[in-house]
């Protein structure tokens, strides 16, 4: 495991020699928020650092729990999650495992609530998204289920983390550029990661 | 069709009236159903790998050709597990049949375990004993033995290599043993009489006359091979080494998926199964390998002196290797607290049974599922065999050739593009409801497993000499009733031992499944794959220590029932 002071900084510590071959762990393209963290970092850290990232040459996993418990098990040093708190869960915490807030700025994923236009049952959808936006279903189920950030005002961060004030999200800014990258984003990850 | 037996007996007097009318509705019957579950995925393949959202398009096939070192991968898979599982298969076979191996007829039950463990499960207890750094070898070998480097590393080809040929070298080991049964030790003899030393007849003589069955075994290992996904997927993907089933299953859950291309690799394995097989027919066509007559045989036992306890020491070394070990290491994990690097860290726990059992929300769901598909597909794929084998054996229908033909197919379709396949055709079919159901699932196992149906119940059919049936035929019972009451009765014992394999086979199925499951029909060995995803190993072993024993309890009862059936 790696000495709690050579944990990388920012995103482009990740470009040292010591984490090249093997050493990092990185999402697979399987979801929406991996898409999401690439998108974003390609934007502000260009092209050119995609590449050097991916002639790292770091492992793929399918999913953040995967990433983690390569963590845990000592197989790699170094992982990019796309679930930030899965660093901060209690087992990966007794492991070891420090989470980290890169310097540039972290890729934030929102996850949206909708009542679908033909729901059998849109009352009840109402009610349930009534509560689930409210204080209380915001510190259940963001904070406690998911020790994830809340986007309610006056709700405390999850234990661990930093206040979200003190952190540097990054979100898209033009959506239909966002939206025309996200169709292609299985032959850029190809790119970049598996070339 | 209601008929007394006066009004029969004069119509047996007419040659040209010799088929009854519901032999022929039955084989219509069973062509139609055989073909639609056999073609209709194989079609869907082809037609999905050659269209886009714009119509005919040759991009996704472009892709797929331009993957050279998917292709490269997926070539070594099969031609390296295939080599390394008929020559363990193969050694096997001679140590047990044809050498006086002490303790041969218990190993022999012990080498065909593998059958019933899925690869899955394999591969991931070998992958926490072999990983590169955090595997229990390398462990120990640097906090007890101090060694700086790793031991080993199954993580990358040599690992999926290894454990695919450990999981299918049974296969080789079943023919191979079976070609040198039904040999008949006078050929060797005469060799000897010619001048042929002992090694000499052997090699020029018997080799060449397992042959075909080592090529026939080489070509279900080869198929299985090319179309594995779970073994690669736990052993190759964390070394970024990919091969098609997992690009197929990495295409389909990618976002966006790519639906398309994935059918161009499955398209692609099929012609690669498609040109093997017309190979072998073409090796094989052109000598003739007739060694087996109406005579039964007793193979020589050759002695060999002290090498024999070598042998058998290589037989357990395979037994432990490719059961025990595996099987011991999901024990272990499931009873302590988490595998981590650091081994003071690790303490006995009951925690991930107490998991699985009482708070894992799929336990249940999965294997009720499973249980229900495994004693449906056994079920249908037991009376399909009947229904099929009976027509091929029995009679003189014309399109029995194809029946035989068409359900021995799926021997050579990789289960994971027959899964594609079903996908393709019964997404947008709404006539047949069933995309998203456990009833597709059902199709896919159905059609996978129909050829070792079909194989057993001929078997059995080939030992019944007709006259049973037709003397009841004659005394007026109908097809239906004769199949009933005279057919079944007599091949149950076969049926039975067929259903039980059948079942404990379904159970471990995972190719297929991964592709077609949903929440609501999720079955064990997803279970376990989900859990590998999640993370959540502990947890993972845990559960697939309880399947393991569901599986060989249901293999005690068959081993019973062939004991009392021998005892009788």
């Amino acid at each position: 495991m790696l000495p709690r002071e050579q944990a990388p900084k920012a995103w482009t510590d990740l470009l040292k020699p010591e984490f090249k071959g093997r050493k990092l762990v990185i999402q697979d393209s399987a979801a929406g928020t991996s898409f999401n963290q690439m998108y974003l970092l390609e934007k502000l850290l260009g092209a050119d650092f995609m590449r050097r990232w991916g002639r790292q040459d770091p492992v793929i996993v399918a999913t953040s729990a995967q990433l983690i418990d390569m963590l845990v098990r000592g197989e790699a040093l170094v992982g990019a999650t796309v679930d930030h708190f899965r660093a901060f869960e209690p087992d990966a915490a007794k492991a070891g495992i420090v989470g980290v807030y890169p310097t540039e700025g972290m890729p934030l994923a929102v996850a949206p609530i909708a009542i679908f236009k033909d729901a059998p049952h849109p009352n009840a959808a109402r009610l349930f998204m009534d509560y689930a936006l409210s204080e209380e279903g915001q510190n259940l189920l963001a904070v406690e289920i998911f020790g994830a950030y809340s986007m309610r005002r006056g709700i405390r961060p999850p234990p661990g983390q930093l206040p979200l004030a003190e952190t540097k999200p990054l979100l898209p800014t033009d959506f239909s550029d966002y939206e025309r990258a996200a169709q292609n984003f299985p032959e850029t990850f190809e790119k970049y990661f598996r070339a | 069709m209601a008929r007394s037996s006066h009004l029969d007996l004069p119509r047996l007097a007419l040659p040209r009236l010799r088929l009854p009318a519901s032999e022929t509705v039955l084989a219509a019957f069973l062509v139609a159903l055989v073909a639609a579950l056999v073609l209709a995925p194989i079609i869907a393949v082809v037609v999905g790998a050659m269209q886009d959202s714009s119509g005919v398009s040759m991009r996704w096939l472009t892709n797929v050709l331009s993957s050279t070192r998917v292709i490269g991968n997926t070539m070594l898979v099969g031609v390296a597990t295939t080599a390394l599982a008929v020559l363990i298969g193969g050694a096997l076979a001679l140590v047990l049949v044809r050498i006086d191996t002490p303790g041969r007829s218990v190993l022999e039950e012990l080498v065909i375990l593998p059958l019933y463990v899925t690869p899955l499960l394999t591969a991931i207890a070998w992958s926490w004993l072999g990983s590169p750094r955090g595997g229990l070898i390398n462990l120990f070998g640097r906090e007890v033995l101090g060694a700086s480097q790793g031991l080993v590393n199954l993580h990358g080809p040599a690992g999926v290599v290894f454990v695919s040929a450990l999981a299918y070298a049974p296969l080789p080991f079943l023919l191979i043993a079976a070609a040198l049964r039904a040999m008949d030790p006078a050929l060797e003899e005469s060799a000897r009489v010619h001048g042929a030393g002992a090694g000499g007849a052997f090699a020029r003589v018997s080799l060449p006359l397992v042959l075909p069955a080592a090529l026939g075994s080489a070509i279900l290992v080869f198929v299985q091979a090319i179309g594995l996904f779970s073994v690669p997927a736990v052993l190759g993907m964390p070394s970024g080494f990919y091969v098609a089933g997992t690009e197929i299953y990495r295409l389909l859950n990618n976002y966006p998926p790519r639906v398309g291309q994935a059918a161009a690799w499955g398209l692609l394995l099929l012609a690669i199964t498609a040109a093997l097989v017309w190979l072998q027919g073409a090796i094989l066509d052109r000598r003739s390998f007739v060694t087996v007559t109406g005579k039964a045989f007793r193979p020589r036992i050759l002695p060999v002196g002290p090498m024999r306890y070598a042998f058998a020491a290589c037989a357990w070394l395979y037994v432990t290797a490719a059961v025990m070990l595996p099987v011991l290491t999901l024990i272990w994990a499931a009873l302590v607290n988490f595998l981590t690097v650091d081994l003071k860290l690790m303490a006995f726990d009951l925690r991930h049974f107490e998991y699985v059992l009482f708070t894992y929300p799929k336990t249940y769901i999965a294997a009720q599922n499973s249980i229900l598909l495994g004693s449906a597909t056994a079920t249908i794929v037991c009376a399909l065999g009947l229904g099929v084998s009976w027509i091929v054996v029995r009679t003189r229908i014309r399109g029995r050739g194809f029946l035989d033909q068409v359900s021995m197919m799926p021997l050579a379709l990789p289960s994971i593009v027959l899964a594609l396949g079903l996908l393709w055709t019964y997404v947008g079919l709404t006539l047949v409801p069933i995309y998203g159901t456990i009833i597709i699932l059902l199709v896919a196992y159905v059609t996978h497993y129909l050829p070792f149906g079909v194989r057993a119940a001929s078997g059995a059919l080939r030992q019944l000499h007709p006259e049973l049936e037709d003397a009841a035929r004659i005394a007026g019972a109908s097809l239906a009733k004769t199949l009933r009451f005279v057919v079944l009765p007599l091949t149950r014992p076969t049926l039975v031992a067929t259903w039980t394999l059948l079942f404990v086979l379904a159970m471990q199925e995972v190719s297929a499944s991964i592709l077609l499951y949903t929440s609501r029909t999720t079955v064990l060995s997803v279970a376990v794959f989900d859990l590998w995803e999640a993370g959540n190993v502990n947890a993972l072993a845990a559960l697939s220590v309880l399947q393991l024993a569901v599986t060989f309890v249901a293999l005690g009862f068959v081993l019973r029932a062939r004991q009392r059936a021998l005892a009788a």
